[in-house]
Formats: C-alpha cells, sequence, structure tokens
C-alpha cells in the first residue's frame, strides 16, 4: 500500500489498547486509541480511519451501538470487533450492521495480521470504486450540452427522460449538430454510465470492415487476421454501442444487425461460437432514413428497430440564440488549455458571430472559436481573430488566386452539393474513397 | 553498549553465542546479566503466559540507562493480550525490547530438537526487535531480517540481515551514526 493505514483501536482497558497498539505501529501504520465510545466518534470527525478493532464489551456504549455510529460518520469504514465472549447473536448482529469480521479473543497473530490487511484492501477498493464513478460522473455530465434556446432545453429533458430508459435511440440532424454528444449524455446518465460506450462510424468503413468492426473475427477470418478480435458489440457487453452515419451500413451488415438487436447474439467473422453481449444502441444520421427505407436502401424493420425514439437536432442556425453561450462556453475551454487569460469576445464579434449562417453547425463554430484563441490576443477575441479561410462569407472573383486548402473545400462542397449530400457518389466523382470524404468534412466543417 | 538480560533462559552456551554475533553486527559492545528475577510478576494465570509488554516495562524502569539498547531473552512464552503469542516486543525508537525462544524451539511444535536451528531463529528475532529500536518498521522484502514473522517457517525463510534501505536507515540513525 502505498499511502499510509490508519487505525483506530477502541478498548476500554488501556493493557489491550496500548500492546496492540504497539504491535501494529511497526507496520506503519498510523494508529490512535480511544477509550469509550464518545471518544472514537470525536476521534473519527477529527481525522479518517481505514481500519477501527473495536471492542465489543465496553462501558457506556458497546461496540454494537458504537458501530452504528461509526458508520454514519463513515460508511466505507471497515470495522473489525473484538470480543472475549462469542456469541452467535452479537456476531451476527455486528455483520448484518456491516462489520468486516469479528475476532474473538485471543486471535492468533498472523490471522489478524492478514484480517487487517484486507480489511484495508477492501477499504481502499470500495474508496477507489467511488472515487472512479465520480470521476466517471464529472466526466461526461449534460453541462457538455450548452445552449438556452428552448430547443436545447427540450433536447435536455428528452436526454433525461431516455436516459432512465434502455430503448433504442436514433439521433438525426445534421454534419456538426451534435449528435456524438447527444448519445454520450444518453450513456452517461444512464444505469449503462460505468461501462463501456463503444463508437463505431459506419460511414468511414467498407462493409467488410464495419462486419468486423461489430462483430469481431476469429483468426484467419481474412487476408490479415492473425488474431481473434473481439468486436465492439462484445466490448459493449453492459454499455452502449453508438452506430455514427448508420445509414451508411450495406444490406448484409444491416440484416446482421437487425438479427443481433433482436437475440442479442452473434458469431464473429469466421467464427462459430455464438457470442452473448447486452448493449443500449444509439444511432445517428445526418441522412433521411425515411427516403432511404422508401427507396429500399435500408431496411424498414431495422429502421424502426432503431427508431424505438427519435431525436431531431436542429441546425444552429434555427437555435442561434444558443450562439452566445456556446461561443462564451468554447472560448472558456480553449483559453483554459491554451493556458491564455481570454475572458470572452467582443461585443462588436459576438453579433457577427450571431448572424452567421454557420453551415458546418456547432463544429464549425468551435473550430472558428479555437482557431481565434490560438491567434488572438487576450482578453478579448475580435473579429480579426476570426479565420478567414472559413469561406462561408467570403466571395471571391473567378480569377482570384485562392489557397490551395480554400479550393478543396469549395470543390468538396460543392460535389455533395450536386449529390444532395450523398457521400458515396461524391467520393466517386472526385475519384477517392468515401473515408476520405468524410474525413474532409469534418476537417472543413462541410454540410450534406 | 548493549545490554543482554536473560530472564528464566537456560541455553548459556546460546547466549554467550548471541551476545558474539550482535556484537559483530551491531558493531557495539554487549554485556551479558543474569539478574535473576521472579517472572511472576509478569505472569497472567489464566493463560499460563507472561506478559511481554509487562518485561519491557519492567527493563525500562528498574535497568540503569549505561546501555543504550538492553535486550531480554526469555524461555518464557510470551503473549499480548488480543493475540495468542508474540514472538517479542520492543520499543520502537525505544531503548528495551523481549525475545522469547519458547516458539521459535522446535520442541514446541513436536519436532525434534535443533540446537542451531534455534540459535538462528532466536538472532534473527533479536535483531529484528533490537531493529525496532533503532527506529526500524517491518520489511516487506522476504529476506530482510525486519519482515514481519507470525510463523516460525517465515523466520526461517528471512536472512538474518537487513535489506539496504532497513541498513541505510539503521546506519542514519542517531546511535549508530555517533558511534561512528
Amino acid at each position: 500500500m502505498t499511502d499510509q493505514v490508519s487505525m483506530l483501536i477502541v478498548d476500554d482497558e488501556p493493557s489491550v489498547r496500548d500492546p496492540l497498539m504497539r504491535w501494529f505501529v511497526p507496520e506503519g501504520y498510523r494508529v490512535e486509541t480511544a477509550a469509550n465510545g464518545l471518544e472514537a466518534l470525536d476521534k473519527l470527525r477529527d481525522s479518517s480511519f481505514d481500519v477501527v478493532l473495536l471492542d465489543i464489551k465496553m462501558p457506556g456504549m458497546d461496540g454494537i451501538e458504537l458501530q452504528q455510529r461509526l458508520k454514519e460518520i463513515d460508511s466505507q469504514l471497515a470495522i473489525i470487533i473484538m470480543t472475549a465472549y462469542a456469541t452467535v447473536d452479537t456476531a451476527v448482529q455486528a455483520m448484518k450492521q456491516g462489520a468486516y469480521d469479528y475476532i474473538t479473543k485471543p486471535v492468533d497473530p498472523s490471522d489478524l495480521s492478514r484480517l487487517v490487511r484486507n480489511a484495508v484492501v477492501q477499504r481502499r477498493l470500495a474508496r477507489e470504486n467511488l472515487s472512479l464513478k465520480e470521476g466517471i460522473r464529472s466526466l461526461m455530465s449534460i453541462d457538455e450540452i450548452v445552449g438556452e434556446s428552448p430547443q436545447t432545453q427540450e433536447i435536455l429533458k428528452v436526454i433525461h427522460t431516455v436516459a432512465e430508459t434502455d430503448v433504442t435511440v436514433m439521433i438525426q440532424g445534421a454534419s456538426g449538430t451534435g449528435k456524438e454528444l447527444v448519445a454520450m449524455a444518453i450513456h452517461f446518465n444512464s444505469r449503462r454510465r460505468y461501462f463501456p460506450l463503444i463508437t463505431i462510424n459506419c460511414g468511414a468503413l467498407t462493409d467488410t470492415l464495419v462486419e468486423s468492426e461489430l462483430f469481431g473475427h476469429e483468426r484467419g477470418a481474412f487476408t490479415g487476421a492473425q488474431y481473434r478480435r473481439k468486436g465492439k458489440l462484445e466490448l459493449a457487453d453492459k454499455g452502449t454501442v453508438f452506430l455514427d452515419e448508420i445509414g451508411n451500413i450495406g444490406p448484409k451488415t444491416q440484416m446482421d444487425l437487425l438479427r443481433v438487436i433482436e437475440t442479442k447474439r452473434f458469431t464473429r467473422l469466421g467464427g462459430n461460437q455464438v457470442v452473448e453481449a447486452d448493449f443500449r444502441i444509439i444511432s445517428a444520421t445526418n441522412s433521411n432514413l425515411e427516403d432511404a427505407v422508401k427507396d429500399g436502401a435500408f431496411r424498414e424493420d431495422l429502421y424502426y428497430r432503431l427508431n424505438v425514439f427519435n431525436i431531431q437536432l436542429p441546425s444552429l442556425k434555427e437555435r442561434a440564440s444558443d450562439i452566445p453561450p456556446l461561443v462564451n462556453h468554447f472560448v472558456r475551454k480553449f483559453a483554459m488549455a491554451m493556458n491564455k487569460p481570454f475572458t470572452g469576445v467582443d461585443p462588436q464579434t459576438m453579433e457577427w458571430l450571431q448572424q452567421q449562417t454557420w453551415p458546418g453547425n456547432v463544429r464549425e463554430l468551435q473550430n472558428a472559436v479555437e482557431r481565434a484563441v490560438v491567434v488572438g490576443k487576450p482578453p478579448l477575441i475580435t473579429l480579426d481573430d476570426i479565420p478567414r479561410t472559413s469561406g462561408w462569407r467570403t466571395s471571391s472573383a473567378p480569377d482570384e488566386i485562392m489557397p490551395l486548402v480554400e479550393v478543396e473545400k469549395r470543390h468538396i462542397q460543392l460535389a455533395l452539393e450536386k449529390t444532395r449530400g450523398n457521400v458515396s457518389v461524391a467520393a466517386q466523382l472526385l475519384g477517392v474513397d468515401r473515408a476520405t470524404i468524410y474525413n474532409k468534412i469534418k476537417k472543413y466543417c462541410l454540410s450534406y | 553498549m548493549m545490554l543482554l538480560v536473560t530472564i528464566e533462559f537456560a541455553g548459556e552456551k546460546e547466549i554467550e553465542r548471541l551476545r558474539d554475533q550482535l556484537e559483530t553486527r551491531f558493531l557495539t559492545k554487549v554485556n551479558v546479566s543474569r539478574p535473576g528475577l521472579d517472572p511472576r510478576d509478569f505472569l497472567d494465570l489464566r493463560r499460563n503466559q507472561y506478559s511481554s509488554s509487562a518485561i519491557v516495562e519492567w527493563l525500562e524502569k528498574d535497568l540503569s540507562t549505561a546501555h543504550s539498547k538492553v535486550l531480554a531473552v526469555t524461555g518464557l512464552d510470551l503473549y499480548i493480550p488480543v493475540l495468542t503469542f508474540v514472538f517479542g516486543e520492543a520499543r520502537l525508537n525505544g531503548r528495551c525490547a523481549v525475545v522469547s525462544s519458547y516458539r521459535l524451539d522446535n520442541k514446541f511444535y513436536g519436532l525434534p530438537d535443533n540446537r542451531r536451528l534455534l540459535q538462528d531463529r532466536l538472532l534473527k528475532e533479536a535483531i529484528h526487535e533490537l531493529g525496532h529500536t533503532f527506529g526500524l518498521f517491518h520489511c516487506h522484502n522476504p529476506q530482510c531480517v525486519m519482515k514481519s514473522s507470525t510463523y516460525v517457517e517465515e523466520i526461517d525463510f528471512k536472512s538474518s540481515r537487513f535489506c539496504g534501505n532497513c541498513f541505510e536507515k539503521l546506519m542514519k540513525s542517531s546511535e549508530l551514526v555517533e558511534r561512528r
């Protein structure tokens, strides 16, 4: 144990307390003693202890009553009851009230030593568990979803409601509206929050890769499969699977996914062994899946299975009143990360930011603020700090020479507009793979 | 200078040998005293065992302070109230300690007599308790003499030497520094 173990010995007889203290001190423990219940309670109020050795028979407050009172102060305290007079009744009572163990004096030194060590380990594990849970809770709270508009408030209410259930959720909204953030908020406010949240970007993977990602594979299932690999569904056991860009999965994967949602059983690629996993599914898409269902590109039965609860995320333009709190949130976040003492944005710049349409939605706004914090001089972000290469409201003359990055960005945006947001077709036209287009969409905060 | 005090300990040769060993290990003169005191002052009739704490208290009060460390060696079975027995007891950073050969002797376990093993165990526990008087805590190194032992097998497993860390702390201990 890396930090010092602290112990409280409670016994009315100094001939018991003092030798016991002298026996434990050479272990490196911090040992204190108390002659009665009141003294013990005072000690616990002033200091914390890992373990208490408590005599059951004491004048005034006996060990059983004291144990209860000690637990009220520190419910994680490891209490070992000592008695020279073992009775079943007192033993049962002590254990029912949460004693770690119960020993009859005199006890073998090795037994007491081991008992105390194990009690301390258990206490430390319980505290660590509590601390980790607190950490998880603080990592992702609903505070990450910023906004005062009626739409945002409604979304927050919906998240709270749906998080308490286990229904499948489909989140729909344009690129950059915060679908992943909402999925995280649902997971971390659900009973599954201490278990994994596994994200699969179905858009960035080919059909075979999506299958392998979802179900895993056995060794030799395909070329390059040198080892058995667990799939994301297996890794998400007891947790949540977030399927981003669900509209991009192929027919075979749709069929397999439907079966898995219904049975919670599957086999790895190339394998026969049935794997069982308990997970919740949250999916997201920025395309119109109803149209895809009508066109036969997406299975209707899978659609209804995934869409038990639907959350529509508005574009940033539709909730423009959220722009100031979002901007202030991003300024705080990036200023802290970069250790720059920004206090906010000057009023003129904020007004300008509110007037923009933000086709890339919150992600685009976030990127713009981040870049402004990089180049700007504290304490306020000004218009000069907003990057000119963002390009949404600059128009250029036909023969103007633009940076190559800007050219690429505009051309990809054009391809997406021409193909009505069909990433596969746009990729084909541009002569690149789908994954490349998705990466560029993220990089340039394009809408599609 | 150290003092070895025998209390109901029959082994003359063992004591002489222990004295020599302690002189070598602690680089100091070790005297031997056989006060012939009545051990009934330390006896618990109900348990038929002798209080190690009472013995150490007597050593602290009743012996002169000419010696920097005092170790009582006894053949009596020692105890502290909560435990069934102890091999010894020492005052951490104090002057006095006691060690018992009673449960170090193979005869207690119904095994064949082994004087050499008894001497070895006695040396280890003597050094262990004296180590506490120099401020050393129990050590996690299973080979170190300061490793806590609740069974004789654990005593047999460890060495009679301090590990590097404990030795360094021992050297830093003021008494030994002054002596150097």
